[in-house]
């Protein structure tokens, strides 16, 4: 099992080792390996958003935990890992509100969308339709939460002036 | 509100593609039947939604078929009977299959979006994302990885 914080660690030292003067040439990244890193990428900061969200929403935390762990299932899709742990970045947002979580999981989504025609990679492809599916289900779920039930027009109160008590 | 069928896209000839459209036809066939079997569990006050899905997979189903009939296809026939994968006798049981069928869907769909054109791959992925809606409805949970079967 390997963290998101070594994860990343991770990956900046291979960043930092292909830019050292050696004198070997390294072959450019590919267009879907650039993609996996930007998903990467926009992975963590989602799952730090809810980190966010989980301390400021504490009525919802059990769904919003849910909703991270998705994403850090989402996150091993494209690590290739069995498992990611939860890990807050100790510099991201401290609070954040489900509409803000709705704006990142819209956001994310439009990133997904706008990437079908950019690849034909069916693994990414794969991927990248399960993870719509996902995350367009969050965005539901989530709108749900700050949604005001409706009652119906007759609906009477209990120790209420509403009615004919 | 109904989807009404529409020639206007083309889709190429690849065997493969073809296979996929076959599989998406068999899917809503069996979709249909569900849904026509799952109705008569939900009680007159929630049967409206319920109705209003059948209905779309039946337009799914006709715009699949239409789609294989423009690449010379025979559009494969439902089965006259369809094997439950469990027990339906009740509302919360008859929602399961409903959740069932929506995410199977979600999968066949996908299969197709990963190998058709560019261009035509916003179209589908579209119907895997309106189940996805759907399953919800249907008082399912979120899920990490929609379309996966275990």
């Amino acid at each position: 099992m390997i963290s998101r914080r070594n994860l990343i660690i991770s990956s900046s030292a291979l960043t930092l080792a292909a830019c050292s003067n050696t004198g070997i040439k390294f072959a450019e990244p590919t267009f879907e390996q650039v993609l996996t890193k930007e998903f990467v990428t926009r992975t963590n900061s989602l799952v730090d958003l809810y980190f966010a969200g989980i301390n400021q929403e504490r009525s919802y935390r059990t769904q919003l935990i849910q909703l991270r762990d998705h994403h850090l299932t989402h996150l091993t899709l494209w690590t290739k890992e069995e498992t990611a742990t939860p890990n807050p970045s100790p510099t991201g947002l401290q609070v954040a509100s489900i509409k803000q979580l709705i704006l990142a999981e819209e956001d994310h989504l439009n990133f997904c969308i706008s990437n079908i025609t950019k690849t034909n990679d069916q693994q990414i492809l794969q991927n990248i339709g399960q993870i719509s599916s996902s995350i367009n289900q969050h965005i539901y779920w989530l709108n749900k939460m700050i949604t005001p039930v409706a009652l119906p027009d007759n609906a009477q109160f209990e120790g209420s002036d509403v009615g004919d008590n | 509100m109904t989807q009404s069928p529409s020639p206007t896209s083309s889709i190429s000839p690849n065997q493969e593609i073809i296979e996929k459209l076959n599989l998406i036809v068999e899917g809503e066939n069996a979709a249909i039947w569900a849904f026509g079997y799952l109705l008569s569990f939900i009680p007159e006050d929630n049967k409206d939604y319920a109705a209003s899905v059948f209905n779309i997979h039946r337009d799914q189903r006709d715009l699949f078929r239409l789609k294989l009939r423009n690449l010379n296809q025979i559009p494969p026939r439902p089965k006259e009977n369809y094997q439950l994968p469990f027990k339906v006798d009740d509302i919360v049981t008859a929602y399961e299959l409903a959740v069932f069928i929506e995410n199977r869907l979600i999968g066949i769909y996908l299969q197709l979006f990963k190998v058709i054109e560019p261009e035509n791959r916003k179209e589908i992925l579209d119907f895997a994302l309106k189940s996805s809606i759907r399953l919800l409805e249907f008082k399912d949970r979120p899920r990490a990885l929609p379309g996966s079967l275990n």
